[in-house]
C-alpha cells in the first residue's frame, strides 16, 4: 500500500500539501486535477526527483522518502512514451531488468510474457521510430510493468492517443489491473477515463488533495465547489438560505428537500440524469418549467429548463416521450438527485 | 527552383552579396591550390620536416580532442543538469578561449604552464614540460578547441527530454548507467560533430601554439617559418597538405550532419 503523510513542498510560490493519503495494495487510484494543480509535482516527489518536503512516503511498509529514484520500486509512464531510441522494442522493455542484473534467459521469458500479454509480441525486433503512437505507449507500459514495480505512475498516458487507440489502451489497463498487485496512480483530466478505470479517485487542486473516494462517491457527492467544478457537475447553484425542508437556490427557486441534513449548506448540485422529466419515475417534489433548449448528444438528450433557475436534464431513454422547445413541462427532483455542500 | 527573372530587386541584391561572400571565402583557397607548381610540390612534399610536423599536428590534434571529450562531456553534462544560476556562472568561462585573441591565449598558457608557475611546477616534477614540447602543443590545442565539444554536447544534452532520463533512472539505472546507456547514445552525432570541429580547429591553430611551442613545429608553425625564412613558394607545400587535412575533416563533419 502507499501512504503519504505531511508532504509539504514549496516550488517558487506554489505549495503542494498532501497529508493522510492512503491507497490500498492493488488499487487503481486516479488523481484528477486541473492544469497547475500540482499533479506532476506530486508524481515527481513520489518518484524521487524532488524532495518530499519533510513528508513521509511509505510504499508497502518501506519509507521511500529519502531513497534515490532507482531504489524506490516506482515505474512511470508519461504522456509521451519516452522510449529509448538507441534500443529496439525488446531492448526497451528489457532495460529495467538488465539494470537489475537479471539473467538473459529470465529476461527473455519476462519480456516475452509481457509483450504477449499486451499483444505486441510482433513488435519485439522493431525500431521504436517505426511504431505508431498506440504501439509506443504499449511498449512504454510493458517496460514499466515488467520490472514489477510497487507503484506504477501513469502520467496522463492516454492524452496523446486517438479515440480508438485510447479505448483499446483503457481496455488493456483494465485487464492489467487485475493481474498485478502494485498500486497504480493514474493522473488524468478526463472524468470518463477516471470513472472507467479507477477503484478510487482523488481530486487535487491548487496543491491540495480535496477529496478521495470511490468513483460513485466522487461523482455524486463532491465535497467542495472546487471539486464539483472540476468534475464538470451541472446544475450547481449557490444556496441563498435553507429553512426547514426548503432550500432556496439563487434567491428564486424553492427546492423541497427532506434528505440528509447539512449544516450551513453553501452550494447545491442537482444531478441532471436523476431529474424526473416525463413522469417515468416517482418524484418527491414536482415543479413546473419551460423547455428552452434541446440538444442531442448521441444516444442521450440534454434538455435545458427554465424553472426560475436554469436546469439541465439528461434523458437516456428518448423513445418514451418527445419534447419540443417552448413546451411547458412538469418535472420532479428526487431526494437522491440533490447534493448539498458546506 | 525559381528562375533568375522571377526574383525581385531585393532578392537579386541578396544573391549579389552571397556570390561576393562565396568568392571571398573560397577564392583564396582556390587561388593557392591553383598557384602551386606540381613538380615543385611533388619534390618538396618528400621533405621529412614536413611529414614530421604533419605527424605532430595530427597526433596533438587527436590527443587534445580526446582530452576534450574526456573533460568536456562531463562539463557539458554538469551544465545541462545544473540550475540556471550555476549555468550562467560557468558557461561564459567556456567562451573565454573563443573570445581571446589566439596570441593572448598563448601568453596566458605560457604563464599558467611554465616551469615557474604553480601548475607548471607540479607537472614539471612529474616530468611533463609544456614549453617547447608536444605537451605544450596539446595544451594549446585543447585550450582553443574544447569549447567546441562543450558547446555542441551541451546543446545536445539540453535537447534530450529529461523524462527519458528519469524513466531510465526509475527503471533501475543509476546516474552513471543512465548517462552511458541513454544520454550518450542519444547525443552521439552532436558529440561526434563537436569532436570533428575541435579536431579541425586544433590542427589549424597557430597563434596559441607558436607562443608555447615554436619547436617541435606543427604544420601552421612550419608554414609561418618557411614563409619568413624561405619565401611564399616554400610555404605553399605544407599549406596545401594542411588544407587537404582540413577538407578531410570538413567532409567528415558534413557526413555526420547528413547522417543526423
Amino acid at each position: 500500500m502507499l501512504r503519504v503523510r505531511n508532504m509539504s513542498v514549496l516550488v517558487d510560490s506554489f505549495r503542494l500539501e498532501v497529508d493522510g493519503l492512503e491507497i490500498d495494495p492493488g488499487c487503481y487510484f486516479i488523481l484528477m486535477g486541473p492544469s497547475g494543480a500540482g499533479k506532476s509535482l506530486f508524481c515527481e516527489c513520489l518518484s524521487g526527483f524532488r524532495p518530499a518536503g519533510g513528508g513521509v512516503i511509505v510504499l508497502y511498509g518501506k519509507n521511500i522518502g529519502r531513497l534515490r529514484p532507482e531504489e524506490r520500486g516506482v515505474s512511470l509512464v508519461h504522456q509521451e512514451p519516452c522510449l529509448f531510441r538507441n534500443y529496439d522494442v525488446f531492448g526497451n522493455v528489457a532495460y529495467g531488468l538488465r539494470c537489475r542484473g537479471i539473467s538473459e534467459k529470465a529476461i527473455e521469458r519476462s519480456v516475452g510474457g509481457i509483450l504477449e500479454k499486451l499483444g505486441i509480441s510482433a513488435l519485439r525486433g522493431r525500431k521504436v521510430d517505426e511504431l505508431s503512437g498506440g504501439e509506443r505507449q504499449r511498449v512504454a507500459l510493458a517496460r514499466a510493468v515488467v520490472v514489477k514495480p510497487s507503484l506504477l505512475i501513469l502520467d496522463e498516458p492516454l492524452n496523446a492517443l486517438d479515440f480508438k487507440t485510447r479505448q483499446d489502451m483503457m481496455e488493456q489497463l483494465r485487464r492489467l489491473k487485475g493481474e498485478f498487485d502494485h498500486v497504480t496512480m493514474h493522473v488524468c483530466h478526463d472524468l470518463d477515463e477516471a470513472l472507467r478505470l479507477g477503484d478510487r479517485i482523488g481530486i487535487i487542486s491548487r496543491g491540495r488533495l480535496l477529496q478521495t473516494g470511490s468513483p460513485r462517491e466522487i461523482s455524486y457527492r463532491p465535497r467542495s465547489l472546487m471539486a464539483a467544478e472540476l468534475l464538470g457537475v451541472s446544475n450547481l447553484f449557490p444556496v441563498s438560505k435553507a429553512v426547514g425542508d426548503i432550500v432556496v437556490l439563487e434567491d428564486r427557486f424553492n427546492l423541497r428537500y427532506a434528505g440528509e441534513t447539512v449544516k450551513n449548506p453553501a452550494y447545491c448540485c442537482i444531478h441532471p440524469e436523476l431529474i424526473d422529466l416525463g413522469g417515468t419515475r416517482r418524484a418527491e417534489a414536482a415543479y413546473e418549467a419551460r423547455i428552452i433548449g434541446i440538444r442531442e448528444l448521441g444516444k442521450m438528450l440534454e434538455i435545458t429548463l427554465d424553472a426560475g433557475i436554469r436546469l439541465t436534464v439528461r434523458i437516456f431513454d428518448t423513445r418514451t416521450r418527445q419534447f419540443s422547445e417552448g413546451e411547458r413541462v412538469v418535472f420532479g427532483i428526487p431526494e437522491h438527485a440533490v447534493h448539498l455542500m458546506e | 527552383m525559381r528562375r533568375f527573372k522571377d526574383l525581385d530587386r531585393f532578392e537579386v541584391l541578396c544573391w549579389v552579396f552571397t556570390l561576393a561572400a562565396i568568392l571571398f571565402l573560397a577564392g583564396p583557397v582556390a587561388g593557392l591550390l591553383l598557384s602551386v607548381d606540381p613538380d615543385f610540390f611533388a619534390h618538396d612534399a618528400r621533405d621529412p620536416e614536413i611529414w614530421r610536423s604533419l605527424k605532430i599536428t595530427v597526433f596533438s590534434g587527436f590527443a587534445s580532442s580526446m582530452l576534450g571529450l574526456v573533460t568536456g562531456l562531463p562539463l557539458a553534462w554538469v551544465l545541462s543538469t545544473s540550475s540556471v544560476r550555476v549555468r550562467n556562472t560557468i558557461e561564459p568561462l567556456i567562451e573565454i578561449p573563443i573570445l581571446l585573441p589566439p596570441v593572448i591565449a598563448g601568453i596566458c598558457l605560457v604563464s599558467f604552464l611554465s616551469e615557474k608557475s604553480i601548475v607548471g611546477g607540479i607537472f614539471s616534477r612529474l616530468g611533463i614540460e609544456f614549453i617547447s614540447s608536444v605537451w605544450g602543443i596539446v595544451a594549446g590545442m585543447y585550450f582553443v578547441g574544447v569549447p567546441f565539444i562543450v558547446k555542441t554536447s551541451l546543446s545536445a544534452f539540453q535537447e534530450i527530454d529529461h523524462r527519458i532520463i528519469r524513466t531510465a533512472r526509475l527503471l533501475g539505472a543509476g546516474s552513471a548507467r543512465a548517462f552511458f546507456t541513454i544520454v550518450l547514445p542519444h547525443s552521439s552525432r552532436a558529440i561526434l560533430t563537436g569532436f570533428i570541429l575541435m579536431l579541425g580547429r586544433s590542427i589549424g591553430i597557430f597563434g596559441t601554439v607558436v607562443m608555447i611551442a615554436y619547436e617541435p613545429k606543427t604544420v601552421p608553425v612550419l608554414v609561418y617559418h618557411r614563409f619568413v625564412s624561405m619565401g611564399i613558394e616554400a610555404a605553399k607545400t605544407p599549406a596545401v597538405l594542411l588544407i587537404g587535412l582540413s577538407l578531410l575533416f570538413f567532409a567528415m563533419r558534413r557526413l555526420t550532419v547528413r547522417g543526423s
